[in-house]
């Protein structure tokens, strides 16, 4: 008899069965912003057949598990050039998140992954990429500078402008990540945060689509990937188009209530879409089709 | 053989290695309510259709996905009894068939290891309805009272009566049963026991094609909505989705309490949730059988609804059903059974639903 | 056809006309026989031709429908400005039950009373459905030598096409196959209606014409019958029952005093119960329901009509209303300033489950304790 259908598919969990996630150890715990409700968790696979099975790209996430409590999808921050290990940085919000806020490094969890589409890297080959983020979603964009500033990438990519704001300096995350893209050549970073801050600060002052409006970065051959909470998005949309850029040229990341991040148990789907299959990743185009229901 | 006879008092001999499902009553159920039961005392043929779908054989309303003890994994409880299922209905198996679709590693990328392996294992005999009643509208689904899909085998009840009958004392009434085979694992099991079977005859096939038909036409004439949507996927493809903003909605789910009734009874409704539940340290991670109707389905931890009110999540199942499996799967994600109607605390009525939007599914505008 | 029909439809003509409602609430015919089902007619809509026709009053309107008012009285949380918009003002179409409802809502502050215009009426009870479709299921067996009747959907045991009720209380149900079969309808009311205490609505807005049944003796007998069993076979029963449960909530969203935007069976912080249909699950989640009821439910049968297994709850919800009378003399009634029991104290309230505690609960307590006949005696003044 045939192997079973169950047994072919080696996707996204232990032994091909998608809901049992990959054994991790948190290796280590970084405190990323003032208000100390965002971790970055860098976890290492315990197996390393799980670990060559995790095969990603930017943009997608996995679901991360707690054993006892529950899991909860994350965008993965790390670039698949950051061979070892894999972060995630959790906002504080729910049972879960509270769990693994809890969490001393040491501390065996799991992850199912990688879930969901990813950016679309094929497009972006040959554009200028124009990155605009507010607030805790700039996660997977870490991921996706990473990866485009790795060097056997960088040739691939045009001109990298990105933008990311924050409430206030100390809510912005990566910050050793961000010092090093500050200097460097390879990307024009531009950092803001919403209010005068009353200390030294050399970035801009404003919200995000006003200073992306200021900066008016080019769209002739540039594709825009916007990540952030839904109110910014419904403000930076119209600046982009303003700027030129076209519908299928604004990639978006969109969030939704997940379980089991694989299609099957039907909600996080906006339309006929799933945004753990068919998402997260978007095209501004594509997300018109759909009822506004996210 | 593809054809046989079977007596019905051999039916149970039927049952494999491992489980076997057929109509009855459970033990202690006060109820008058026939329900797919394991090795019933006594299996029942005057039924219109089971409680609880067939979906929870497969599917069960609550199942272990695994086991663990503090931060380990100690098992993964795939299924590996074979399965025998009598008596479904032909609604009840095309919604397995749309299950199966559903949980195949085909759909969206991944497989569902636990129902894949319960249905690997098992066989499904459906057995075709002689006695439609007026809540049914299979025909109109792209369904039928002796439909093909999703069973290995069909079975008929010969000498049941003609559907209206004023002595509808026949049902049940006759002996043997006559099988037709649809898939191998159905030849393989008439292969199996063929010591219970003998060959088809020509009469008996043609009285059961015959009470097929009845039964079809009857179903068309208790149900006429205006619409045949098995027959308008490409139509449901382009017209439902302008629908989503239709002013009628509200007036069409006004009445809904927000129970998950509907859902639960639905054959072909599979939403789930998974939760760990924990003694100390250990526990098991379990799926369980959720409603999109709860408010809390769709939350998000920071307290963001994308559905916050009772019409909005009354049209994503009339949506699911009509529209988005439509464009996913090529198939109206509903069978006509009519749980959903019966089962209604405020008797809402997908027939409603349907009858109002059916000019608009028909139109011949194309939709950017 | 009740013959208040009309009179209903009058009545909310006249509210609609006057601009006293934004909205009505009743009941219209329904989709399957022996079902009237609610309806929700609009100010807007009430212009329109046959809008208020829809409305009916027959022996199938036993919906609650005080479990919709909730939803439109709601507030954001934490509201620190007065409300801006007023609240929708509501005509709904109320049985005593609905009213008691209504009153108990009043008093949670889930309802606003003066935005509704209740119109009252006096009930004459409504006809259980399984009931029919049992005894539809006997007469049918009897009559046709050795055959049945054709299988009903989903589930029920004879499937009936049409039934008519006479104006002298006769129903009468045509089954598939052409047989007619009838009853008077004493013979298949509801248990709760015939067991119903306060069948005429106090406090109504606008009242309907027509008298009450005589009050039925509350349905204690039952329970007392049931009290004196052992504690296993007593047990063996409740898991029997629950045994069936799939957790699809339809009992709780069926209730009107089941409000919380978040149940407690939903909380995941603290996880107080889990979410499957482990028995221990089942059981802890009816027990917890039916005592979050105490002094608020007025066994309309709600949750009993809505479950779609056939749980006998109505067992256990009249046990706890059994319970509350004894113990504090309260039945959850139609004025709106009586206190209920488990929101007040006094020093009359039983201790007796300190000072012995192997006393059988709601044997009546020192001081309290009205019996079955009086409502509400120790409620107001305290």
């Amino acid at each position: 008899m045939n192997t079973s259908v169950s047994e072919r598919n080696a996707t996204a969990g232990r032994a091909g069965n998608p809901y049992i996630p990959y054994p991790v150890t948190i290796a280590e715990i970084t405190v990323e912003n003032e208000a100390r409700d965002l971790k970055t968790f860098k976890l290492v696979f315990e197996n390393e057949e799980d670990r060559s099975a995790f095969a990603y790209l930017p943009g997608q996430f996995a679901e991360v598990s707690v054993l006892g409590t529950g899991e909860s999808p994350f965008g993965i921050a790390s670039s698949p050039t950051e061979e070892d290990y894999l972060l995630f940085t959790v906002k504080l919000t729910g049972t879960v998140t509270a769990e693994l806020h809890a969490s001393e490094p040491g501390r065996r969890i799991g992850v199912r992954g990688p879930l969901g589409n990813t950016f679309p890297w094929d497009r972006l080959e040959g554009k200028d990429i124009v990155i605009v983020s507010g607030g805790f979603a700039f996660t997977t964009l870490r991921s996706a500078i990473t990866y485009m500033l790795a060097p056997e990438n960088r040739k691939k990519y045009g001109n990298i402008f990105a933008l990311y704001g924050a409430r206030s300096p100390g809510e912005l995350m990566y910050k050793k990540e961000l010092a090093a893209w500050k200097d460097s050549q390879d990307i024009q970073l531009h950092l803001a945060v919403d209010r005068d801050p009353g200390e030294p600060w050399d970035g801009k002052v404003g919200l995000v689509p006003n200073v992306l409006r200021e900066l008016a970065p080019k769209a002739a051959n540039a594709i825009a990937m916007v990540c952030g909470p839904p109110i910014m998005i419904r403000f930076t949309i119209p600046v982009l188009q303003e700027l030129g850029f076209a519908k299928e040229d604004i990639i978006l990341s969109l969030e939704n209530r997940m379980k089991c991040g694989i299609g099957k148990c039907g909600r996080c789907n906006v339309g006929a879409k799933y945004v753990c299959v068919d998402g997260p990743v978007f095209s501004f185009a594509e997300l018109e089709k759909l009822p506004p229901e996210y | 053989m593809d054809r046989a006879t079977i007596r019905k008092e051999d039916i149970p001999k039927l049952k494999g290695e491992g489980k076997f499902f057929a109509p009855g009553r459970k033990a202690g159920d006060a109820t008058a309510f026939v329900e797919l039961v394991e090795e019933p005392a006594e299996i029942l043929y005057e039924y219109g259709n089971v409680r609880v779908p067939l979906k929870q054989v497969f599917f069960p309303q609550t199942e272990v996905l695994c086991e663990y003890d503090f931060d380990e994994i100690t098992e993964v409880p795939l299924p590996t009894e074979s399965i025998v299922v009598f008596g479904a209905r032909p609604c009840d198996t095309r919604a397995l068939a749309q299950l199966d679709a559903v949980f195949s590693p085909e759909y969206k990328g991944h497989p569902d290891p636990y129902y894949l392996r319960r249905r690997e294992n098992s066989v499904v005999i459906a057995l075709a309805c002689s006695l439609p009643c007026g809540s049914c509208f299979c025909t109109v689904t792209g369904g039928g009272p002796a439909d093909r899909e999703g069973a290995d085998i069909l079975a008929h009840e010969l000498g049941a009566a003609e559907p209206g009958a004023a002595k509808p004392g026949a049902a049940g009434s006759g002996d043997t049963l006559l099988f037709e085979a649809l898939t191998d694992k159905g030849r393989a099991l008439l292969e199996a026991h063929g010591e219970l079977f003998a060959e088809a005859q020509a009469g008996q096939i043609e009285t059961a094609q015959k009470a097929a038909a009845a039964a079809e036409a009857k179903v068309r004439e208790l149900n006429d909505l205006g619409v045949d949507l098995g027959a308008e996927l490409d139509a449901l493809k382009r017209n439902m989705d302008p629908l989503f903003e239709d002013s009628r909605w509200s007036g069409l789910t006004d009445s809904c309490i927000g129970c998950g009734a509907c859902t639960y009874l639905c054959p072909t409704c599979y939403c789930f949730d998974i939760a760990d539940e924990s003694r100390l340290y250990k526990g098991r991670r379990i799926r369980t059988w959720d409603s999109c109707q709860f408010p809390l389905f769709t939350r998000h931890a920071s307290g963001h609804n994308p559905r916050t009110n009772k019409k909005e999540r009354l049209r994503q199942r009339f949506m699911h059903k009509f529209s988005y499996a439509v464009e996913n799967n090529e198939d109206v994600l509903c069978v006509g059974c009519g749980r959903c109607i019966t089962a209604c605390p405020v008797n809402l009525d997908i027939r409603d639903v349907i009858r109002a939007f059916a000019k608009g599914i028909q139109s011949e505008h194309v939709s950017q | 056809m009740d013959s208040r029909t009309e009179e209903i439809r009058q009545a909310a003509r006249k509210l609609f006309a006057e601009d006293k409602i934004d909205l009505f609430i009743g009941f219209e015919a329904g989709t399957l026989p022996l079902r009237s089902r609610p309806c929700f007619i609009s100010a807007r809509e009430a212009g329109e031709d046959g809008a208020v026709e829809r409305l009916v009053w027959d022996s199938f309107c036993a919906n609650n429908l005080a479990a919709y008012l909730q939803k439109y009285h709601e507030n954001e949380p934490n509201r620190r400005k007065p409300r801006e918009k007023p609240y929708p003002r509501i005509g709904i179409a109320a049985k005593a039950c609905d009213l008691r409802s209504i009153v108990a809502l009043t008093k949670e502050r889930q309802v606003q009373r003066d935005s509704l215009v209740v119109v009252g009426i006096p009930c004459r009870g409504m006809i259980d459905r399984r009931k029919v479709e049992a005894a539809a299921a006997a007469g049918a067996a009897a009559d046709s030598a050795g055959g049945s009747a054709h299988p009903g959907p989903g589930g029920a045991p004879v499937e009936i096409l049409a039934h008519r009720e006479s104006e002298d209380g006769v129903l009468e149900v045509t089954l598939r196959g052409g047989q007619t079969l009838s009853w008077p309808r004493e013979e298949v009311l509801q248990a709760c209606c015939l067991e119903c205490r306060l069948p005429a609505p106090e406090g109504a807005d606008v009242v309907v014409s027509g008298e009450a049944r005589k009050p039925g003796d509350g349905g204690y007998a039952r329970i007392q019958e049931f009290e004196a069993k052992s504690l296993e076979e007593r047990w063996e029963y409740f898991r029997g029952e629950l045994a069936r449960c799939i957790r699809c909530n339809a009992c709780r969203q069926a209730c009107p005093t089941c409000w919380c935007k978040e149940c407690f069976a939903e909380q995941t912080d603290l996880k107080w119960i889990g979410v499957g249909t482990e028995p221990s699950d089942t059981m802890f989640f009816q027990i917890i329901r039916i005592f979050h009821q105490a002094g608020r439910c007025v066994e309309c049968d709600a949750c009993y009509r809505a479950c779609p297994m056939g749980i006998d709850l109505r067992l256990y919800t009249k046990k706890i209303v059994k319970d509350v009378e004894e113990a504090f003399g309260y039945l959850p009634g139609f004025d709106p300033e009586a206190a209920p029991p488990l929101t007040t104290f006094s020093e009359k309230d039983t201790d007796s489950f300190i000072t012995d505690p192997d006393k059988p609960a709601g044997a009546g307590g020192d001081g309290a304790g009205a019996g079955p006949a009086g409502h509400e005696t120790h409620a107001k003044g305290h």
